[in-house]
């Protein structure tokens, strides 16, 4: 933790990242205007100081709703990376520490669901279920486990057979015991660095599926299904598709610039 | 040689266990299409008549060797939708989708290799502090805002081109390619992004390894090292590199089509999702998955001809 504090792209990283997730957070509790609120006189207002974005094509202080996007955008890719990881902890955990047929077939079967694109076993479960926010969650938790899996298998097949794991089962420790106590937080640098990567990946996901029109539906607000509405207006009013825009670009690249330094 | 085989035996496990997971998914979901298809007011005896029509009063497993023989055989069932063969309906569109997705492959590939190179040669220069800071950014801009921004650029600003335009393949093949290119490109842009970051590094560790030393020793021009050695051997980690941004663009292609309004795998996809015409997404998703193991047996059959060590 010390040695990324110390890579200037981190920290660039970290800052962007804290500033979009406080603004976030501050925008549940003071958000200028009504997210949902129309005021058809304001109809693609352009950038005001009451207005710092403009408003959309119903009147809606575009800031406000951006901020709502993010919490959305936010929401999900927490769900997402928390399904991811424990899931793939455990998935890991166990295929790399027991190895053997077990760790054959569920491997094979992570393989195939690694093959596919998230956005898509995604859009499959949007069929399935439904479309909404935990269908999104669920779906795209379940894509992301496969990476999870792989990045913690691979550091219990390097540790299962070093000698403090070895000296543990000596001790009598069982199976579960070196697995969660002793193993595990040695893969915690890895792990760490699967977070962050899964948060930059879920971010772009959920982005792209907004767009398309699954998950979060209207009125409520989402980056990429303002970006999909802000389309049809660009001529006249650019600003619309811009802002929601450049603020997935700033997450995603707060993110990046911290996964980056992170495998570095 | 037996290696090649092993390839194309794990190849066609991965799509029958492929095969077998999507077909149960959508076997065990609740609901029932036939009475979906005929809302609540329908009779019993219709209902059960759509059913056998269906196919879905057969027991799964039955059901399941059935669509794979048929899938064998290039057929993919009916819609529920359209009442028309599936496989009639996505033929034209999976192949406008796989065209995007391979001229965007091929803008991604052209142009991130040369820069690579460059950056890898020029080491902390002026171009490579200047390149990798823009990498990062683009790295950062979904597909679909892209594609948003190129429109509004080259279509509505400079008038490159008609936003919205399309002719098909067979009736105008550069006009095709000319309607193609900017969508491909809004594709191509992070994946450009990301391969030249990763291709820089791979040169760079490579090149720094002893077989290298050893032949500048031999006094071998730098230029000769870098293009008749290093380049090759960084190839290999990359090859698998791409085949998986290979099938990840094929998402990204699907999502960008929405913006450039293309007749792909995108719109037929949305609408069958939203209307539960379970065939048609079964068959877009095992096109995908073909496409993604094909993809992925071609970079593995490319590493062992680039690394003769894995080769017996």
């Amino acid at each position: 933790m010390k040695r990324l504090l110390k890579s200037k792209s981190f920290r660039a990283g970290l800052v962007i990242t804290v500033i979009m997730v406080l603004v976030t957070v501050a925008g549940y509790f003071f958000s200028p205007y009504d997210p949902e609120y129309m005021d058809l006189s304001l109809k693609f207002a352009g950038v005001s100081p009451g207005h710092i974005m403009g408003c959309d094509n119903f009147g809606r202080d575009i800031f406000s709703r951006v901020l709502c996007g993010c919490r959305t955008t936010l929401l999900v890719a927490t769900g997402t990376v928390l399904i991811g990881c424990v899931g793939g902890v455990i998935v890991g955990s166990l295929t790399g520490y027991f190895g053997g047929v077990f760790d054959t077939v569920v491997m094979r079967i992570n393989d195939v669901i690694f093959a596919f694109p998230a956005v898509l076993i995604a859009l499959v479960f949007a069929s399935l279920f439904g479309n909404g926010e935990a269908t999104m969650i669920l779906a795209l938790g379940i894509a992301f486990i496969p990476s999870f899996a792989r990045m913690v298998r691979s550091e219990f097949i390097r540790n299962r057979s070093l000698d403090y794991v070895e000296s543990a089962r000596l001790q009598g420790a069982g199976n579960v015991r070196i697995i969660f106590a002793h193993i595990l937080p040695n893969a915690w640098p890895v792990l760490l660095q699967s977070v962050i990567i899964g948060f930059n990946n879920a971010v772009l996901a959920e982005a792209g599926l907004s767009y398309l029109g699954i998950g979060v539906q209207p009125p409520k607000a989402s980056l990429g299904r303002m970006l999909s509405d802000a389309q049809s207006y660009i001529r006249i009013s650019p600003g619309y598709a811009l802002f929601p825009g450049l603020v997935i670009i700033l997450m995603v690249l707060g993110l990046g610039l911290m996964g980056r330094s992170s495998y570095e | 040689m037996k290696s090649v085989l092993k390839k194309f035996l794990s190849m066609f496990i991965t799509l029958f266990v492929v095969s077998f997971l999507a077909f149960a998914a959508f076997a065990v979901i609740p609901g029932d299409p036939a009475l979906m298809r005929l809302k609540t007011n329908a009779t019993p005896e219709a209902v059960e008549a759509l059913r056998h029509s269906y196919g879905l009063d057969r027991p799964f497993l039955t059901r399941y060797f059935s669509w794979v023989s048929g899938l064998l055989m290039g057929d993919m069932g009916t819609s529920y939708t359209y009442s028309a063969p599936v496989s009639e309906i996505i033929r034209s569109k999976l192949m406008v989708t796989l065209y995007l997705t391979a001229l965007a492959f091929v803008i991604m590939t052209l142009i991130s290799i040369p820069v690579a190179v460059h950056c890898a040669k020029n080491d902390g220069g002026l171009t490579d502090r200047v390149i990798s800071a823009v990498n990062q950014v683009f790295m950062s801009v979904p597909p679909f805002f892209a594609g948003i921004i190129i429109t509004y650029i080259f279509g509505i600003g400079l008038r490159i081109f008609v936003p919205g335009g399309y002719v098909p393949f067979e009736d105008d093949p550069a006009g095709f390619i000319y309607y193609m290119f900017f969508p491909a490109f809004a594709v191509a842009i992070p994946k450009i992004a990301v391969s030249v970051r990763l291709l820089k590094s791979t040169i760079m560790k490579e090149s720094k390894k002893d077989y290298v030393r050893t032949a500048y020793s031999r006094g071998e021009r730098g230029n000769t090292v870098l293009y008749r050695h290093v380049i090759w051997n960084a190839m290999i980690p990359a090859v698998t590199f791409y085949a998986m941004q290979f099938v990840d663009m094929i998402a990204g292609s699907i999502i960008t089509e929405q913006v450039f309004s293309i007749p792909g795998l995108g719109r037929i996809l949305l609408t069958s999702i939203e209307g539960r015409d379970y065939p048609v997404v079964l068959a877009v998703l095992m096109c995908v998955a073909v496409a993604a193991v094909i993809a992925d047996t071609v970079s593995d059959l490319g590493v062992i001809a680039l690394d003769p060590r894995i080769r017996e």
